[in-house]
């Protein structure tokens, strides 16, 4: 299971937003949803980690720093991305980092959390259509295990 | 950034094709039809070019990612292939690999661009190619395609090859990654059946050399059934629509009128083409502009009487707006040209609509999305006056904020300058605000009232309940959040006193409205 750290990027947002518009006129159901999702998370991760090769240079203020649960958050302030094309400067960027490294610590233990998702899905088709509630629960069980 | 930016979209594009073909199973496994598959797709695909994250994520799908023309051919195609090559031709042996037939009435054959194949190429008469986006095309004569640079505004020179003229042919949602150039020939009059004996390729009257002359629309009109009649050679063939030049602009009508009056065919251009209404803007008389010169036959409907005096200016204007090129992309330029709309007359703004809509701008889905909103100005602009007599800066923000709340769909333009500027030069406007909203006089009251009686029991430095109690209150729908986040993975994060240091890898970054992917990243900041 890879990281579903990129759900909340354009094509992650858009993806949810796709699902959950065919959740609402039932033609899929939620647990197909997040197999997507799911699918989703594998693909961006290998795209991300074999197809792309560039480098970024960035500089700034740190405003504010967390470390929790081996997640980096950071919200840095007044800062210059450069590439080796050009500059562009933002006024306040939201960088959040998961463990590049023991990614195999968090494979194992992640499999857990979601056969225990898995359960409760029948639970949940009940009281929810939305697809963002899975979203939710899935890190809510994955946070327990660790 | 350039190199960036045309990463992503392929990037993007091929995430999506992972994602949907291993979905394909599963879905068929879940008893659903592939429709349902296709429409996650579709959706996916709008809502990310929606956000306008990606540039040019459609020009990409009909270029590279899905480089697939389907081939109409006639029953003597081979004939028509033998046509020295000028550069590479596609003649149906090279293409055996990914070329199939179908019969439908003549044969329909889709090809790739073979692995080693690169612009320019050649395709010979009598091709309907038809992009993965269902547009047709309809190729009558040799046409050859090149690839022009991204950004490539301009036409590329005009290099007749045997008498076959290049005009650059721009997909309209490109913001501008790329375009491919088709020759037009006789393209245009592409009406000929397929089944008529090869079409010798009739080089067109000498192109116009304008480096202005950008082709927005495609040259080859929509595949016609087969029993049109075949076009004669026309000279005003060439790029019928001119994108910043306006004064292209009457030789766009005149080639449109003379087209659509000599053949027995309407000229359609694809949906997905710039706006340009193919059978209204053919109707109108002439019009002049005191600043540019429209002799020629206007293909709109401009009343003339109430809206000469305004037109100029406004021409002006949007001129200067709309052609700022990719700046006009941009939110702030859309946002600008719809603030000079707004000020401009009621009766303008009705011409001001049509008119755009005839003009050969730069023809993307913001184009589209822009005279949406100008017909709602149009619509609004029974309620909002901003200039004239009525002109005060109380009012205007009323009125901005009477049309906010009075059109669901009227998405609120303010940008932070723009809101600084009207809280700057409105003074005292609380008679405006508060009867242009239920909802702020209600929370005006509510604040008044609570204000004396909390006062005793704050604490705090009193600057709270000030803080967002102002005279001053915009109630508005926003139409983009445009804040920077970056998502990846660390690989070592380092601090030294103050000074920290980020390594970090395989990142997706949306700032400034447009979305980034590195593989690593260095930074350092100081806390």
């Amino acid at each position: 299971m890879a990281y579903q750290l990129y759900r909340n990027t354009t094509l992650g947002n858009s993806l949810q937003e796709s699902l959950d518009e065919l959740i609402q006129t039932q033609q899929i159901t939620p647990q197909l949803a997040l197999q997507v999702l799911l699918q989703f998370d594998k693909a961006i991760n290998t795209a991300l980690a074999n197809r792309v090769r560039n480098r970024v240079n960035f500089k700034g203020s740190l405003n504010t720093y967390r470390f929790c649960d081996n997640v980096w958050t950071f919200v840095l302030n007044d800062v210059e991305f450069r590439e080796v094309t050009d500059l562009v400067k933002v006024d306040k960027v939201k960088i959040v980092a998961c463990d590049g490294k023991s990614r195999l610590f968090f494979f194992s233990l992640s499999l857990r959390p979601f056969s225990l998702h898995l359960q409760t899905d029948s639970v949940r088709t009940r009281s929810h259509t939305s697809l963002s509630k899975y979203k939710t629960k899935s890190m809510t069980i994955s946070h327990t295990v660790v | 950034m350039l190199s960036n930016s045309s990463h992503v979209p392929k990037l993007y594009l091929s995430i999506i094709d992972d994602v949907i073909e291993s979905m394909r199973e599963v879905f068929l496994d879940e008893g659903l039809e592939d429709r349902v598959l296709d429409d996650l797709r579709q959706l996916w695909e709008s809502k990310i070019m929606q956000s306008k994250a990606v540039d040019g994520l459609a020009l990409m799908k009909n270029t590279i990612n899905s480089s697939n023309f389907v081939l109409q051919l006639p029953p003597n195609y081979g004939q028509t292939f033998s046509k020295p090559a000028a550069s590479m031709v596609i003649p149906a042996g090279q293409h055996v690999q990914s070329f199939t037939a179908k019969n439908n009435g003549g044969t329909l054959a889709t090809f790739s661009l073979p692995p080693g194949m690169t612009y320019p190429v050649q395709i010979p008469a009598g091709v309907t190619l038809q992009t993965a986006s269902g547009q047709l095309y309809k190729v009558n004569v040799p046409v050859m395609v090149t690839q022009t640079p991204a950004g490539h505004r301009h036409l590329s020179q005009v290099q007749p090859r045997q008498g076959v003229p290049v005009v650059e042919w721009r997909d309209p949602s490109s913001a501008s990654q790329q375009s491919a150039t088709v020759v037009p020939s006789t393209v245009l009059k592409t009406m000929a059946l397929p089944k008529t004996e090869p079409f010798s390729p009739q080089p067109v009257a000498p192109p116009r050399a304008d480096p202005q002359t950008t082709e927005q629309k495609s040259l080859i009109p929509p595949v016609q059934p087969p029993n049109e009649k075949p076009l004669l050679p026309q000279p005003v063939v060439q790029p019928p629509v001119q994108e910043n030049n306006f004064v292209q602009q009457p030789q766009v009508p005149s080639a449109q009128a003379t087209f659509s009056g000599q053949t027995p065919v309407s000229f359609q251009p694809p949906a997905q083409l710039p706006s340009h209404p193919p059978e209204s803007p053919f109707d109108s008389g002439d019009f002049n502009l005191d600043g540019i010169d429209f002799d020629s036959p206007q293909p709109l409907d401009m009343s003339l009487s109430s809206s000469s005096a305004h037109m100029p200016s406004l021409q002006v204007k949007m001129e200067t707006t709309l052609s700022e090129g990719s700046g006009f992309m941009g939110q702030g330029s859309e946002f600008e040209a719809r603030e000079m709309v707004k000020q401009e007359d009621h009766g303008a703004v009705a011409d001001m609509t049509t008119h755009l809509e005839g003009l050969p701008v730069d023809s993307t889905k913001l184009e589209m999305a822009l005279l949406k909103d100008y017909n709602y100005n149009d619509a609004l602009a029974d309620i909002i006056q901003l200039d004239g007599p009525a002109d005060s800066s109380s009012e205007e923000v009323e009125e901005l904020e009477g049309g906010a709340m009075g059109e669901n769909e009227f998405l609120g333009m303010m940008t932070v300058e723009a809101l600084q500027a009207l809280q700057e030069v409105d003074g005292s406007s609380d008679d405006g605000i508060s009867s242009s909203s239920g909802d702020s006089v209600g929370m005006d009251e509510i604040t008044v009232e609570e204000d004396p009686l909390n006062s005793g029991d704050d604490v705090s430095e009193q600057d709270i309940p000030d803080l967002f109690d102002t005279d001053n209150v915009i109630v508005c729908q926003y139409d983009k959040v445009c804040f920077s986040f970056l998502v990846c993975q660390y690989d070592k994060i380092h601090r030294s006193k103050n000074r920290w240091k980020f390594y970090l890898k395989d990142g997706v970054m949306c700032y400034g409205g447009k979305d980034y992917v590195f593989s690593k990243a260095v930074g350092e900041a100081e806390w």
